[in-house]
């Protein structure tokens, strides 16, 4: 089971279970709306695999390349190792 | 364990429950929970996106022996498509320079201690193993 849901300000955007490779379309239509600076929030994200980080990745560079960025927070142990094996520790701003 | 699933990375979430179950009924630890629903999902995600021909369903195989977790998975008449023989990924470029291509194999080889590839009469094999 997984969910994305943008907050109405357009700068926060909750995610929800486990992000797996057939839910990476969904991720990326959301963020392919952000057009700058916003922060996801993974205090409800259990899971994610490369496919779902090659998504985070995409919206990375194209806000980054408009000046903005996505700032992510809240991850859990197993995330936030997954983020350093990955590299992602020094390509995203976490909190 | 083993179980078969539909050629579809639709069929994620049933093989993320199929690891669950595993997992709960060998009483794995977080990390090690967290580790075999990736590789897993990389290697069968892989099988989906990348084995040419193959039949309808691909086999799943979860096990521990001589502690040792081992995951096997099947996929028959296929061409050979050995994902085990590409390059390390630099996780230390910047920004501008990465790529997502060969994260999924980064994460096999980092929570999983041996991959192991074989082909024999159109059948692929891939198995990793993780000591526990």
């Amino acid at each position: 089971m997984f969910d994305i849901t943008p907050a109405d300000d357009g700068r926060h955007i909750l995610l929800k279970g486990r992000l797996d490779a057939s839910q990476v379309e969904s991720v990326r239509s959301v963020l392919g709306t952000v057009t700058a600076s916003c922060t996801l929030d993974f205090s409800e994200l259990e899971y994610i695999s490369s496919l779902g980080l090659g998504v985070l990745l995409e919206a990375q560079k194209r806000l980054t390349d408009a000046g903005h960025g996505l700032v992510i927070t809240n991850l859990n142990e197993h995330i936030a190792d997954l983020f350093k094996l990955a590299g992602f520790d020094l390509i995203f701003e976490i909190k | 364990m083993r179980k078969a699933f539909e050629r579809s990375l639709d069929s994620l979430g049933d093989v993320l429950e199929f690891v669950d179950v595993f997992a709960e009924q060998e009483a794995l630890g977080g990390r090690t929970a967290f580790a075999t629903r990736l590789v897993t999902e990389e290697l069968f995600a892989n099988f989906v996106r990348h084995n040419r021909g193959g039949r309808d369903r691909i086999e799943v195989d979860l096990g521990i022996e001589a502690g040792r977790l081992t995951l096997r998975l099947w996929d028959f008449e296929v061409e050979p498509f050995d994902l085990s023989n590409r390059g390390p990924v630099d996780v230390g470029k910047p920004l501008s320079e990465r790529t997502a291509g060969g994260l999924g194999l980064h994460f096999i080889r980092s929570y999983f201690d041996e991959l192991t590839y074989d082909y024999s009469d159109g059948t692929i094999c891939v198995t990793a193993t993780r000591r526990l």
